[in-house]
């Protein structure tokens, strides 16, 4: 830490003038508070707050237009957890969500595998990988859109016109095909990032385990559920939740290609939220449905944040990092 | 040097070209409908690459006209004057939003990564829980207050309601970033006669500065990408930045060739950032900074 020992003050040059205030008074944990100050001002004013007043939303019946307000109790909540349309959003979105994951991290982990090798054209491929990440989701989702499409699509155009693999176009965006549509693209969008995350983990793996893996004799998947998991467990554990949330949140993808439908097929929780609120107007009811999705998204973060601390020394992924600094 | 043809090698490269394939075609494709008239794209069977390519695409969102294939001029894009608006407006705020929270983090983040207070496991989880609050719930009160208090299609309005997606992830990008500097940085600046504030100010941030830059350049991205909320509060507003713009040309009228160049346009200035930027993204970690 850093030494607040007096031997470490400057001497002061004119003894005979009054010191002046110094942030070199201050101990670490009255200079932290200093230094979190402002945060704490502007999260208050614009995470804090607005929560606080979405949560007094949530208990109100608002009218826009006259715009009056009366307090309806738990009403919002009730028809919220009654009813069919909110309870096939939250299995659209649970649905959604483990899709993208799994997509996401098998991309990831194979990505990172492949990178890891050694070949030719592998640090371009490396600078390459990461542009799906740069483009947002919303230009994700038209891309998407044009791939998928069957007047003009890339599929189509390679699955039906050149392989001959079907007879009419096919509609990915069907009420059976939507939801898994969708997750691939939110998932070629998002993969790149934990990518990044296990190559950085798999290239701390010490050589000597890949060499030691060699004499005992383990092929491919020996090294990999021996020497490759128990370094990558924790940081892939991260990643994983981390795009859960990320699915969770999902809404310009929705947006963009296939606003919910066909009919509710591709409804989340986000989208319901969306027609509650801005389309249907109905403002206090919609904050009802987006607290039932603070919960969901809060228990996947606090899984991630205990993933974080937990057991930190016993990670080998991170001994090797604390060895190095 | 010839390496010898092994099973393993023929993996390695099919499964790089797999990968290769994954990443760059939905972009492709893309591009190749922007540089494409309208009636080369409807042609069947779908051509994968343009024969007669063109940019009238891109000329004619930023007002130029243009002569299609048949001789005709092509008609005006009705949206280009939204467009082009919505492309200052973006620029705007993403600026102005990345200088207020560089001013606002950096000194939380130094002091997350670098001292030992009270509270730092608290103020983490808090960072970490805005992080992952859905930016949907996070509108529907801003959407409420808004329109009560005349911020609603203003840029000032989208430039505070950014904030909550930037804050947090530059205060944990740069966390990260600080706490992997030498621990005996400040000792020495302390030295050197630097009060604790001069230390951070004089000496860290200076040093600081390729972390900075990827930060910066990371909520520059946050901004330029977002569209949720400048839907919900500013579309049709004179303060629409470029993605609601862009929304209203995917749905009002078939124009997918035009629509096409307009999404290259969105994805260029994060692929350059991301260009420039990738061995530090690579080597930062966005995921896990304790």
């Amino acid at each position: 830490m850093i030494a607040t020992s007096p031997t470490t003050q400057p001497t002061p040059p004119a003894v005979a003038q009054p010191r002046r205030w110094s942030t070199s008074r201050l101990g670490d944990g009255q200079f932290a508070t200093l230094l979190t100050l402002p945060v704490i001002v502007v999260l208050g004013l614009v995470v804090a707050y607005p929560t606080l007043y979405s949560l007094w939303m949530s208990f109100q019946r608002i009218d826009l237009i006259f715009g009056t307000t009366e307090a309806v109790g738990f009403a919002n909540y009730r028809q919220a957890l009654t009813s069919p349309e909110v309870w096939h959003s939250v299995r659209v979105t649970l649905l959604y969500t483990a899709l993208v994951t799994i997509f996401a991290v098998a991309i990831a982990v194979g990505g990172a595998l492949l990178l890891n090798e050694r070949f030719r054209g592998r640090g371009f491929l490396m600078a390459l990988v990461i542009l799906p990440w740069a483009v947002s989701l919303y230009a994700t989702a038209v891309v998407w859109k044009y791939i998928y499409s069957p007047e003009w699509g890339l599929l189509n155009a390679v699955l039906q016109q050149r392989l001959g693999l079907s007879d009419g176009p096919i509609l990915f965006l069907s009420e059976r095909g939507a939801v898994p549509a969708l997750a691939v693209a939110h998932a070629w969008q998002i993969a790149p990032l934990g990518m990044y995350f296990v190559l950085a983990t798999l290239q701390v793996i010490p050589e000597d385990l890949y060499k030691a893996a060699k004499v005992d004799r383990l092929g491919a998947f020996g090294r990999f559920r021996h020497v490759v998991l128990p370094y990558i467990k924790t940081p892939l554990s991260i990643v994983m939740v981390l795009i859960t949330v990320e699915a969770a949140r999902v809404f310009d993808i929705i947006f963009f290609m296939t606003n919910g439908g066909p009919g509710d097929a591709s409804t989340t929780l986000t989208w319901d939220i969306y027609r509650q609120s801005f389309v249907n107007r109905n403002l206090g009811y919609g904050a009802a449905v987006a607290w039932i999705l603070v919960v969901l998204t809060t228990i996947i973060t606090t899984v991630y944040f205990l993933l974080l601390f937990r057991n930190r020394e016993k990670r080998p992924d991170k001994a090797a990092v604390g060895e190095a600094t | 040097m010839t390496a010898a043809i092994t099973p393993r090698r023929v993996l390695t490269y099919a499964a790089a070209a797999l990968l290769l394939v994954w990443t760059v075609f939905p972009i492709y494709w893309l591009l190749s409908m922007s540089l494409m008239f309208k009636t080369e794209l409807l042609s069947v069977p779908t051509h994968l690459a343009p024969l007669e390519p063109t940019i009238s695409n891109y000329t004619r969102l930023f007002g130029g006209s243009a002569i299609g294939p048949g001789g005709t001029e092509l008609p005006q894009v009705g949206q280009a004057p939204m467009i082009r608006r919505g492309l200052l407006n973006s620029l705007v705020i993403a600026v102005s939003v990345t200088a207020a929270t560089m001013a606002v983090a950096l000194p939380v983040a130094y002091a997350l990564g670098r001292l030992a207070f009270r509270g730092r496991a608290a103020m983490l989880f808090a960072i970490i829980l805005s992080r992952s609050y859905p930016p949907i719930a996070v509108v529907v009160p801003f959407f409420y207050l808004y329109s009560r208090t005349g911020l609603q299609g203003t840029l000032r309005g989208l430039v505070i309601i950014y904030l909550t997606l930037t804050i947090p992830m530059v205060v944990w990008v740069m966390t990260s970033f600080f706490s992997s500097l030498p621990r005996t940085v400040e000792a020495a600046a302390r030295i050197d006669g630097n009060t604790r504030w001069q230390a951070f100010y004089r000496v860290i941030l200076p040093m600081s500065w390729p972390g900075i830059a990827v930060a910066a350049a990371i909520s520059f991205l946050v901004c330029w990408n977002e569209f949720a909320f400048s839907q919900i509060l500013a579309a049709g507003s004179t303060a629409q930045t470029f993605p609601p713009a862009l929304s209203t040309m995917f749905f009002q009228v078939s124009q997918p060739n035009e629509m096409a160049a307009a999404s290259i346009i969105a994805i260029i200035p994060p692929a350059i950032l991301a260009y420039l930027f990738q061995r530090r993204i690579r080597s930062l970690n966005l995921v896990d900074p304790l």
